[in-house]
C-alpha cells in the first residue's frame, strides 16, 4: 500500500509538472526579473543614469519638491511626490488638474502629468525614452500578455496551483529528502538530471513553497471570491473597504484660497515617530482651505507590503490621523503574505538572496522538464535504437523545452537590445520592444518546434549567451554609465553596474552550456543533452 | 561592521552545511577514498558543530534583523550556501573542504572582532 501511495504520487507530481511547466518557466523568470524591476528600469532609460548620483534627505527633497509643484502644478487638484530612495533617484512628481469645459477627455489618465526632477534642484530632468522597462517584466509575472489581465491572472492561478500539488508530491515522492540532500552527481546522464532537479528543489523548498503559496495568495480574492461574496451579499466594496481600511475618502475643497503649510516640517515629525524615511507624499486640493498632505512611510522596516501613514491639515500642518499601525490580524496577515511575495522589505543582502531562489526556481522547473524528456527517451531507447522515430509526445515536449528554456534568455536579451536600438522618438516604442520580446521568442519556438535537435539546443544557447552576455557592451555605445565608468572610475549608478555584471554572468553561464553541448561523436543521431552544467540551469 | 554581521551569518552557514555534509557516509568517502566512513567519534563531533554553526547563525541573525526577518535572511543563506557547496563538492571537494575550514576560522574571528566592537564604549 505505501509503495502504491508513493507512486501514485510520483505519477502526479510528473503531470501536473510537465503540463504546466512551460509556463511556470516563464513565470518564475519574469518574477525572478521583478525582484529588481526599478534596477532594470533605470538600466533601460540611460538618460536618467547621471541623475543618479546626488544624495538629498528626504526632507530636503520634500521642500524642494514642494517649491517645484507650486510653480509648476497651477491649479491642480491633486498632487503625488515620490522622493527619492534607494532604488529610485529621481524625485517623481506628479499631479492632476480637473478638467477643463470643452476640453476633450483623452483616456483614463488624460489630465494626469507626471515628471521626474532632480532631488536637489527641482529642475525636470530630460525627458527619458519611453518604456515599460520592469514594469512590463512584472505584468509579465501575473497578467501574461497578449490577453486580457483577468485570463492571464487566471492561466497564472491555475499554474501556481499545479506547482503547488506538485511541490507537495513531489516531497512525498522523493523518499531521500536529508540523505540526499548534498548530492549532486555530473556527467551521469539522467542520474544527473535527477540530482541537479533534486537539489534545486530541495535548497531552495522553503522559497518554492512561500513563493507558491504567498502567490496564490495575492490573488486570492479573484480566486476565491465566494466567502466574501457570502458574507457581503455580492458587495465587493463593502468587504474590501472594511479587510483594509484605508483613506477616509476625498474630501470636498471649500472653494477658500489658503496657503499650503510646508511639507518638509511634517517630513520630520512623521519620520521621527516611525523611525523610517517617507517615500510618497500626496496632496489633496493644494492651496484651499481643505487641503490635507498623506505621507507614506517608505517599505524596508518590516514585512508587511502595507506600510503606515499619517494625514495632516494641509494649512495648519496639524496631525489629523495616523494608519496602519495596527491591523487587523487577518488583513495583517495577508499583508506580511503579500510582502514575503514581492520582498520590498529585503535591504540588497536579502533581495539578492530571492533573486538567487528564484534563479534556483528556474532551474527546477526547467531541470524537470528535460527530466521527462531524458526519461521518455530511455524508455524509448530501443525503438530508437531500430531506426525508429521518436514518439509526437517525446518530439513535442523536447521542442517546447528548446523554446522556453533556450527561448526565454533569447526573448529577454532581445528586448533589452530593442530597448536602446529602436529609434528614440519612435511611434509607440514600449509596444514595439514588447513586441520584440514576444517576436523573439516566438521565432526561437518555432524554428525548434521544426527540428528539436541537439544543435538547434546549441545554437538557441549561443544565441541567448551572446544576447545577454554582449549587454554590457552594447551599453557602453548607448550610454554613459558604462562598466568602464561604474567600475573602473566608480561613478554613475550601483544599478547599472550590477545589471551589467548579472546579465554577463548569466550570459556565460548558457554559453557554457552551449560548449558542453558540443556535437557528440557520431555514435548517436539525436540523442538529448547530456551534460548537467549547474550554470546552465540557472541561467535558463 | 554591519558588513561583518552579515558576513558571520553567512560564514556560520557554510560552514555548518559543511560539516554536516562531512558527517555522511557518501561525502566522507568522496574525501578519504571509497569504503571509508567517518569514525563514531568523529560524526558525532561534526555533527554537533554542525548543528550548533546553523543554531548560532539562526541566532545571530535573528538578533541582527529581528525574528521573522532573521528567520528569513537565515532560511536563504542557507539556500544560497547549500547551492556553493553543492556545485563545489562534485568538482572540487578538497577546495570545498578547504573553504569551510577557512570560512569556520572565520566565523569565529568575526564573532570575536564584533564582541570587542561592541565592548568598547562608544
Amino acid at each position: 500500500m505505501k509503495e502504491g501511495f508513493r507512486q501514485s504520487m510520483a505519477w502526479l507530481h510528473t503531470w501536473s509538472g510537465l503540463l504546466v511547466c512551460w509556463i511556470l518557466l516563464l513565470v518564475f523568470c519574469a518574477g525572478t526579473a521583478s525582484y529588481y524591476r526599478n534596477e532594470i528600469t533605470l538600466w533601460m532609460q540611460p538618460e536618467l543614469h547621471g541623475a543618479a548620483a546626488s544624495e538629498v534627505s528626504t526632507e530636503e527633497a520634500a521642500k524642494v519638491a514642494q517649491q517645484a509643484m507650486q510653480e509648476r502644478a497651477e491649479g491642480a487638484t491633486r498632487w503625488f511626490i515620490s522622493l527619492p530612495g534607494e532604488r529610485s533617484p529621481a524625485t517623481q512628481l506628479g499631479w492632476s488638474k480637473p478638467s477643463q469645459p470643452g476640453e476633450k477627455k483623452r483616456g483614463r489618465r488624460g489630465n494626469f502629468h507626471s515628471e521626474k526632477a532632480d532631488p536637489a534642484t527641482g529642475q525636470v530632468l530630460s525627458k527619458p525614452r519611453e518604456t515599460r522597462g520592469g514594469e512590463f517584466l512584472y505584468r509579465l509575472h501575473f497578467d501574461l500578455h497578449y490577453m486580457s489581465a483577468i485570463w492571464g491572472r487566471w492561466i497564472v492561478g491555475f499554474c501556481a496551483m499545479f506547482m503547488f500539488v506538485s511541490i507537495i508530491s513531489g516531497i512525498v515522492t522523493h523518499k531521500r529528502i536529508f540523505k540526499d540532500l548534498f548530492t549532486f552527481r555530473p556527467k551521469k546522464g539522467q542520474r544527473s538530471w535527477l540530482d541537479a532537479h533534486n537539489v534545486t528543489a530541495v535548497l531552495a523548498l522553503p522559497y518554492h513553497i512561500m513563493i507558491t503559496y504567498t502567490g496564490l495568495v495575492t490573488l486570492m480574492f479573484l480566486y476565491m471570491p465566494s466567502g466574501a461574496t457570502a458574507a457581503y451579499k455580492g458587495d465587493q466594496d463593502a468587504f474590501f473597504a472594511e479587510a483594509f481600511p484605508g483613506r477616509s475618502g476625498d474630501s470636498k475643497p471649500a472653494g477658500v484660497a489658503a496657503p499650503l503649510t510646508p511639507i518638509a516640517p511634517l517630513v520630520r515629525q512623521a519620520e521621527q515617530q516611525w523611525g523610517g524615511k517617507v517615500e510618497r507624499i500626496s496632496v489633496n486640493h493644494p492651496g484651499d482651505a481643505n487641503a490635507t498632505i498623506t505621507l507614506t512611510r517608505a517599505g524596508g522596516r518590516n514585512m508587511s507590503s502595507k506600510q503606515p501613514s499619517m494625514e495632516f491639515d494641509g494649512v495648519s500642518g496639524k496631525l489629523l490621523s495616523t494608519d496602519g499601525e495596527a491591523q487587523p490580524g487577518a488583513a495583517a496577515t495577508h499583508g506580511v503574505m503579500v510582502g514575503l511575495h514581492v520582498a520590498h522589505f529585503g535591504g540588497p543582502l536579502l533581495r539578492a538572496l530571492f533573486f538567487l531562489s528564484g534563479l534556483a526556481g528556474c532551474a527546477m522547473v526547467a531541470t524537470g522538464a528535460l527530466l521527462w524528456a531524458v526519461k521518455t527517451r530511455q524508455k524509448q531507447a530501443k525503438a530508437l535504437a531500430a531506426g525508429k522515430r521518436a514518439s509526437f509526445g517525446l518530439r513535442l515536449v523536447e521542442a517546447l523545452n528548446i523554446g522556453a528554456i533556450a527561448g526565454i534568455p533569447i526573448a529577454f536579451g532581445a528586448y533589452f537590445w530593442a530597448n536602446r536600438l529602436l529609434p528614440v522618438a519612435m511611434e509607440d516604442r514600449p509596444q514595439e520592444e514588447i513586441a520584440c520580446f514576444f517576436g523573439a521568442w516566438a521565432l526561437a519556438a518555432i524554428i525548434a518546434q521544426l527540428r528539436p535537435s541537439r544543435a538547434m539546443w546549441r545554437m538557441q544557447l549561443a544565441a541567448g549567451a551572446f544576447l545577454l552576455a554582449a549587454l554590457p557592451v552594447l551599453n557602453v555605445f548607448t550610454s554613459d554609465a558604462h562598466l568602464g565608468v561604474t567600475l573602473f572610475l566608480g561613478r554613475g549608478p550601483v544599478a547599472v553596474a550590477a545589471f551589467d555584471l548579472v546579465v554577463l554572468v548569466l550570459g556565460l553561464g548558457l554559453a557554457y552550456a552551449a560548449f558542453k553541448l558540443k556535437p557528440l561523436p557520431v555514435k548517436a543521431s539525436k540523442p538529448a543533452p547530456a551534460k548537467p552544467a549547474p550554470t546552465t540551469m540557472e541561467a535558463a | 561592521m554591519e558588513l561583518l554581521a552579515n558576513f558571520l551569518v553567512f560564514a556560520l552557514c557554510y560552514a555548518g552545511l559543511s560539516s554536516l555534509c562531512l558527517a555522511m557516509d557518501r561525502h566522507y568517502a568522496d574525501l578519504h577514498g571509497r569504503g571509508t566512513e567517518p569514525p563514531a567519534p568523529l560524526r558525532r563531533r561534526l555533527q554537533w558543530t554542525g548543528w550548533l554553526a546553523l543554531a548560532a547563525a539562526l541566532a545571530w541573525a535573528m538578533h541582527l534583523a529581528g525574528g521573522g526577518y532573521g528567520f528569513v535572511c537565515w532560511v536563504g543563506s542557507l539556500t544560497g550556501c547549500g547551492l556553493l557547496l553543492i556545485w563545489l563538492l562534485p568538482y572540487a571537494p578538497r577546495q570545498a573542504m578547504r573553504l569551510a575550514r577557512v570560512i569556520g576560522a572565520a566565523a569565529v574571528l568575526a564573532a570575536v572582532l564584533l564582541a570587542a566592537l561592541s565592548v568598547r564604549p562608544g
